[in-house]
């Protein structure tokens, strides 16, 4: 049993910056995350712009260099992977029947430290040598005081080693919860599909992260004369421990959108999520494998064992194909609404599939000698992020938005950022495919005239557009909802899990009212179905 | 937790298939650091003190304050002197309130 403090709760900004409740904090996270997003995207613009044409001269070289690395370092390390979380601190309690976190105080901070991070890292924009500039990986020894010197990459070091510990700190918090305050009957086997993949979500950052801390730490001194990796061992060194971390987060940027999917086309059926318990060890087994592939970033250099990497990479097929027929499962027979979170849901399901066919092809050692450094990898692992990650957080959004605010976004307005959103999507990533096999390199700010590829780049720039109008109809959809609210009541979409019993949104205490008997992973469910009987 | 077990089973016998077969000493100790890490919180987690009614602060400002002074920490590593003991005396600061929190 819990409860709160009496002491009374500031209001206004300095209550939400230092409340530990974790909505307050989920809703930071996500807050920031969702501005993140916004700055990566205009990177993202702007690199596109450089791109439309062949030679062109928008932007230096220098420039286009920071502009790709800090795209990809903004969205991974400030928007994707935080926004997880963010959905976790938010919704984990509440679906476990939880009055709050476990550790809040680590929250609180990890939260701060990430947004310093976050905040160090774009600092380097104001720097005279500009900001961070070798990439999301920053391999060695590029990334070394003499290949890039600067306070810039510095900052990009600095600022992702805090970001990173933050997020490290949030999930420990996470494990702690899910662990200690689960509600009475609400054992392993009967948490929630969301819960489910925010656990091994867990697992992973707790796994995976500290060995980013240590390569960056690591490099922060080598940049400063330590002169740790050098030579081809040292390279490749730097490239194992990175990449140890930077795969699973591929996976830290699925699971939890996954997740949100899934409760999405679940509740959305009015069916149970099919083969919960198929999922769940699917889940696990996923998350293990995922921790042990990193190396197939490494095929060409030649100094890893290519077949075991070709190997558990190719293994990964297994329980992804469990969760695409469990989506099957679920649908069939169902009674389907196709209201806008089950449109995003079925989105991300059929877009990510095609990031993890793409995924077989440079799985296989040979395939990859081929596409690896060219636009086949950026078509490949957008598909997972953007095309998958992305529409399971929009799913996510339209499910939860109404728990959150007790008001109901537009369906109308869901619509439209949807039809923009598939098209923008795959008019900048699919050409991509065609520009890869064809030898485009990545990272390059001019290519040459080549029959094709200006009106490919050209395709793949109005389709970023398309991707930023999309994101401006579902901010103005959030304007608009907010302020003429459609109120959505505590149960808009009879929904299975425990967040559906309590107000939306939540009291402070989560609860007011006695949980529902948890007999299985979609409690409310059961009570409907008892009540019906 | 068994699920951390079971996963990080998992996780060592991947560990043991790729030490088998690349031998690669890096390769191994990321796993064995992966596991380390699952292993250490989920018992950590386990190890504290269950009370039949536990308190939630609503705020926390030692917390805030170590996490500033840890940032601003970091960040002087790149502009000097100053920031590095400012924000060694926040972070220190912060982690005191904490405890004094922790006991009210």
């Amino acid at each position: 049993m819990t409860t709160a403090t009496d002491e009374p709760p500031l209001e206004g900004w300095l209550g939400a910056a230092l409340s530990t409740d974790h909505k307050r904090i989920g809703l930071n996270l996500g807050l920031l995350s969702l501005l993140f997003f916004l700055l990566g995207g205009a990177f993202a613009l702007l690199m596109r712009g450089q791109l439309a044409s062949p030679d062109n001269r928008f932007l230096s070289d220098g420039a286009y260099d920071q502009l790709f690395t800090m795209h990809g370092s903004t969205m991974i390390y400030l928007f994707v992977t935080p926004m997880a979380l963010a959905l976790a601190l938010y919704l984990v309690p509440l679906q476990i029947g939880a009055s709050g976190l476990s550790m809040p105080r680590l929250a609180l901070g990890g939260f701060w430290v990430w947004l310093l991070g976050g905040l160090t890292m774009q600092s380097g924009w104001f720097t005279g040598d500009g900001a961070g500039r070798d990439g999301w990986a920053a391999y060695a020894p590029l990334s070394n005081g003499t290949n890039t010197p600067g306070a810039g990459q510095d900052l990009w070091v600095l600022g992702v080693l805090l970001a990173a510990l933050g997020l490290l700190l949030i999930a420990c918090s996470l494990m702690a919860t899910i662990a200690r305050r689960r509600a009475p009957g609400m054992t392993l086997l009967r948490m929630p599909v969301f819960t489910w993949t925010e656990l091994v979500t867990v697992l992973m950052v707790i796994g995976a992260f500290p060995v980013l801390l240590v390569a960056l730490a690591l490099l922060y001194v080598d940049r400063h004369g330590g002169h740790i990796f050098t030579g081809f061992t040292g390279s490749i060194d730097y490239q194992n421990l990175f990449w140890f971390f930077g795969h699973p987060v591929v996976y830290v940027m699925f699971f939890p959108y996954l997740g949100a999917a899934a409760e999405a086309v679940a509740v959305s059926s009015h069916k149970r999520w099919f083969g919960y318990t198929p999922f769940v060890v699917s889940l696990m087994a996923f998350a293990a494998l995922s921790m042990s592939v990193w190396s197939h970033h490494m095929f060409v250099t030649g100094g890893v064992t290519n077949q075991y990497f070709a190997f558990t990479s190719t293994l990964l097929v297994v329980p992804a194909g469990i969760e695409y027929f469990d989506l099957i499962g679920t649908m069939l027979g169902g009674s389907i609404v196709l209201r806008c979170s089950m449109l995003f849901a079925l989105a991300f399901f059929i877009q990510f599939m095609v990031g993890g066919l793409s995924g077989i092809f440079v799985a296989s050692p040979v395939l990859d000698y081929h596409a690896y450094g060219s636009y086949m990898v950026v078509a490949h692992f957008h598909y997972t992020l953007f095309a998958g990650s992305v529409f399971g957080f929009f799913a996510g959004v339209y499910h939860w938005f109404p728990k959150l605010t007790g008001a109901r976004l537009r369906e109308s307005l869901g619509r439209v950022q949807l039809v923009l959103m598939v098209l923008g999507t795959n008019a900048t990533f699919f050409p991509m495919f065609l520009l890869g096999n064809q030898g485009m390199s990545r990272r390059v700010a001019r290519y040459p005239q080549h029959p094709g590829w200006a009106t490919l780049n050209q395709i793949e720039t109005v389709g970023a557009v398309l991707i930023a109008i999309a994101v401006a109809v579902f901010l103005a959809n959030v304007v608009v909802s907010l302020r003429r609210r459609q109120t959505a009541g505590d149960d808009p979409w009879l929904g299975h899990t425990l967040e559906w019993a309590t107000s939306s949104p939540p009291p402070a205490e989560n609860f007011r009212e006695p949980l529902p008997p948890i007999r299985s992973y979609a409690p409310l469910l059961d009570q409907r179905e008892e009540a019906e009987t | 937790m068994n699920a951390v077990l079971a996963w990080t089973s998992l996780l060592a016998l991947l560990a043991v298939i790729n030490w088998i077969w690349t031998g690669d000493a890096i390769q191994v100790a990321c796993f064995g650091a992966a596991i380390f890490a699952a292993l250490t919180v989920t018992l950590a987690v386990h190890a504290r003190r269950r009370s039949p009614v536990e308190t939630l602060p609503l705020l926390s400002s030692g917390a805030v304050m170590a996490a500033a002074g840890l940032g601003l920490l970091v960040f002087g590593l790149s502009f000097g002197e100053f920031p590095i003991i400012a924000g060694a005396v926040l972070l220190i600061g912060g982690l005191a309130h904490v405890a004094i929190e922790r006991r009210h």
